[in-house]
């Protein structure tokens, strides 16, 4: 064993050419890989830091829903889907609040306005945030996280906008308009139910203190304002009732005059005239709400944000794991009566008509039946699978009474039946049916309540600091890939040299062990020596840049990374370890094929040496 | 008794498609303590000869018994244990591991094994050896800082360390001056007489065939003298 490594160190020695390609590529990875992903973990950091600081907190609850989703909008479908409102609003602020290691929730909502610009202009899109903001403040330390340029913050109970700074110029240099807290602003907002316009007090202008990024629009366009005027401009809060458009002749008064500082008010600007009838309608019938504040629920918001006491990393995350796992367990209580009573109905059926469950089994076919049971243990998605099953006994009892139940899914196909569109006794025996053979899958859907960390809520930034991890990342793997290919071709060169040594070894007594293990000691060895330098150099180099930090240039792509003006990388122990990895990977890999080619060298070999 | 045992051993080189019978049915035996030759003329097959009987190559034909084993059946780990155990190679070209000094070069035979005597007793020895074959003073060169016939000389050494039954030296003193020969092949007599090891070498050499004790004469892959001793 000692003689191995003697043999291994010294021909490291030796083989100086060698030794040089395979270090100096080892080196290269190792040292990149801790520099880059060091530096990008920081920028990760520093988002992270910057965002739940100011804008998202650490913790995000949602509705479960099924797009992407983000405080800046749905940003892969920008302005078509609003975040539900919470679904089960006081019992989910109770809990969190019971909660040890919350520190301060706050509710937000986010919707897409337009400012009015007059005629023939050009629309200027902002993203409204809807805020509460006695909340808000404890949540968010807004003294220290906003710069206020103008004015000051949304009071609790107050209408109002504080316009981004960003915003207030672009106005000013763009479309001529200066505002100023105190002067009104008109916002039209878009929505299912139609085009609504308001006039919004200017409350302030305010810029976030460490969260930059004009690359992406939509944060500069950030602005806080009140939750009744958000909620009716985008329609976040259920349809307005039609009777309330009685009041409309009224309100029509309060529409901005001339002497508003905005002009004249078009409505039909950017309308055409057919929609133009009921969008106004829906839009005089919301004028009618104007100051009927109450009519917006309370807990009519889409998000929670919730700050926690401990805001590292892996707090955060165990927080987030517990609170998906409670709400997978409570799913119950969220779920419609018509699952929620799934149980009852299974004790009546159970100790009534047993001999009713085999007759139903009885039209199953095997195939189905194991369907069936692959979606109750879970080793399948079954939603369609079932829903057919049921469309088909369906078929066979005739059901089909006037519903369409093609591609139904089966929860709702039953709450139809529910609804007695089919006679009594067969909604019973499907819902037996469903009770038996499927509520188990119901269950298992999961919790009604999306609980993400901040990087979702702030989705735009910090996928763009991931993406840019992942393209590091990519190309990282293309250097190992190419490192190991290189590397192994100069193993190979090397094996090829030294048959004649190896064959000497070999005839003199050396079993193939003693070869191999020759081999992997002389490129580990080559391996930890250049890979510990390149990370020890790595490190040096990430922990003088840290201590002296980067500057980020105003709108430059660093800035929106960073999450602020400077940056200070900090070396990443997940950095390291990936090096480590590398290192290892690398040697390993690389030394496979050279050394089989090795094990195959004969010992008659040694008589060919020149 | 015989240490080695030949019988209608063949062997055949295939150069592409072509098959090149280098040995032709040799049998011969070779008795413990015997100090013998192969000689014949370039291409007869002595290099062939000894690769077979130091089991770094296998016949294509034919029986071969190397201290009573018959080594047909033996696998690459137990031909490998019988060439360190009972086996010492002298090459024509030394072949030694440039990385490692004279002491180290005769020293690694040794640490291919298990070790059989105390790290004391395993040192003496080597030193023993090395003194035996002069070069003393020479123990932390590397080959490289040595001359053809000391190089030479650490092979014989690394050959005996391990105490082997047989050592085979393909051409020995082909790369070294007469002089060097004699004193060489001397050497080998020395201890062939000293340890009843079995010397088995190939030559050109007229003055060393006339130094053994007896001479297999190849001619063309075939025996046409001295098959037995
Ligand atoms: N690896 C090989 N492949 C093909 N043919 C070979 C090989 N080695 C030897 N031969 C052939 O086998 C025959 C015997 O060769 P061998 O090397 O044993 O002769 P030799 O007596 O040692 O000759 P020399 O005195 O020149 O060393 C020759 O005809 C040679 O060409
Ligand atoms: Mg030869």
């Amino acid at each position: 064993m000692n003689s191995v490594l003697k043999i291994a160190l010294r021909n490291v020695g030796a083989h100086k050419i060698k030794t040089g390609i395979v270090g100096g590529l080892i080196f290269l990875g190792v040292f990149l890989i801790v520099v880059g992903n060091s530096f990008l973990s920081s920028t990760t950091e520093s988002l992270r830091r910057a965002y739940t600081q100011s804008v998202s907190a650490e913790i995000a609850v949602i509705k479960n829903i099924d797009f992407d989703y983000s405080l800046f909008g749905t940003w892969n479908e920008m302005g078509n889907l609003h975040v539900p409102k919470l679904p089960d609003y006081d019992r989910t602020l109770e809990f969190l609040q019971a909660q040890e290691e919350v520190r301060e929730i706050t509710t937000v909502s986010q919707g897409f306005l337009v400012v009015n610009a007059g005629e023939n202009d050009s629309d200027f899109w902002l993203n409204g945030l809807a805020i509460d903001p006695k909340s808000y403040g404890r949540v968010f330390n807004v003294e220290e996280s906003l710069i206020l340029h103008e004015g000051r913050m949304l009071l609790p109970d107050e209408e109002g906008i504080v316009l981004s700074k960003y915003a207030a110029d672009y106005l000013r240099d763009y479309k001529g308009i200066t505002v100023h807290p105190g002067d009104s602003l008109l916002l039209n907002g878009y929505s299912a139910n139609g085009f609504r316009i308001r006039e919004v007090p200017i409350r302030g202008i305010f810029e976030y203190r460490y969260v930059k990024g004009d690359m992406y629009p939509m944060l500069p366009r950030t602005c806080l304002m009140d939750q009744q005027n958000l909620n009716l401009l985008c329609g976040l809060n259920p349809p307005v009732q039609k009777e309330e458009t009685s009041a409309l002749a009224e309100e029509l008064l309060f529409a901005p005059s001339e002497e508003d500082m905005f002009g004249e008010v078009s409505f039909d600007a950017g309308v055409s005239s057919d929609p133009v009838e009921t969008d106004l309608s829906s839009l005089l019938g919301d004028m009618s709400l104007r100051h009927s504040l109450s009519q917006t629920e309370n807990s009519d918001w889409q998000w929670f944000l919730v700050s926690l006491k401990e805001g590292d990393k892996k707090s955060v995350k165990a927080f987030r794991e517990n609170l998906n796992d409670y709400f997978a367990e409570a799913f119950q209580t969220f779920t419609p009566d018509y699952v929620k009573d799934a149980p009852r109905f299974a004790d009546q059926f159970l100790a009534s008509d047993q001999e009713e469950i085999a007759y139903l089994r009885t039209y199953l076919t095997e195939e189905e039946k194991s369907q069936l049971s692959n979606v109750q243990s879970g080793a399948q998605d079954g939603a369609e699978q079932v829903s057919r099953i049921i469309n088909r006994i369906m078929e066979i009892e005739n059901l089909q009474k006037g519903s369409s139940l093609e591609s139904y899914p089966f929860d709702s196909m039953t709450r139809n039946l529910m609804d007695e569109k089919a006679d009594e006794a067969t909604t019973r025996r499907l819902n037996r049916l469903m009770i038996e053979e499927l509520f188990p899958y119901t269950l298992e859907k999961g919790p009604d309540y999306t609980v993400s960390e901040w990087w979702h809520a702030a989705a735009p930034m910090s996928m763009t600091t991931m993406g840019i991890q992942a393209v590091m990342n990519a190309a990282l793997l293309i250097l190992f890939i190419v490192a190991v290919i290189i590397i192994m071709n100069t193993l190979i060169i090397s094996v090829m040299e030294r048959t004649g040594e190896i064959g000497t070894m070999r005839a003199m007594g050396a079993q193939k062990g003693f070869v191999f293990l020759m081999f992997l000691a002389e490129t580990l060895v080559i391996s930890l020596i250049f890979g510990l330098s390149g990370m020890i150099a790595g490190s040096l180099i990430i922990t003088l840049i840290g201590s002296a930090g980067i500057p980020a240039a105003e709108g430059t792509m660093l800035q929106m990374i960073a999450g602020g003006n400077t940056l200070y990388p900090a070396l990443s122990g997940w950095a390291v370890g990936a090096g480590f990895l590398f290192m290892i990977l690398t040697a390993v890999l690389s030394i496979l094929y050279p050394v089989g080619f090795a094990l195959q060298i004969q010992p008659v070999e040694a008589m060919r040496e020149e | 008794m015989n240490v080695v045992e030949l019988k209608e051993v063949h062997k055949d080189y295939s150069l592409g498609k072509v098959n090149v019978p280098a040995l032709k049915g040799i049998s011969l035996t070779i008795g413990e303590g015997d100090f013998v030759s192969v000689a014949g003329p370039s291409g007869s097959g002595k290099t062939t000869l000894l690769n077979l009987i130091g089991c770094i190559d296998r016949p294509t034909r034919g029986e071969l018994h190397i201290t009573g084993q018959n080594l047909e059946r033996l696998r690459d780990r137990e031909l490998t244990e019988l060439r360190h155990r009972t086996l010492g190679f002298i090459f024509q070209t030394f072949n030694l591991i440039p990385v490692l000094n004279v002491y180290e070069n005769v020293e690694f035979p040794l640490l291919l094994g298990k070790r059989k005597q105390s790290r004391k007793e395993e040192k003496e020895w080597i030193d023993h050896i090395i003194n035996e074959v002069g070069l003393g003073d020479r123990k932390k060169h590397r080959p490289n800082e040595l001359s053809g016939g000391q190089r030479q000389r650490v092979a014989i050494a690394r050959a005996l360390v391990t105490r082997p039954q047989i050592v085979l030296a393909d051409e020995p003193t082909a790369n070294l001056d007469s002089a060097t020969s004699e004193r060489i092949i001397e050497l080998m007599k020395k201890i062939n007489e000293e340890q009843k090891t079995t010397f088995i070498f190939s030559t050109h050499d007229p003055m060393i065939v006339d130094m053994v004790d007896h001479v297999i004469r190849l001619h063309d892959g075939v025996i046409i003298s001295g098959s037995t001793s």
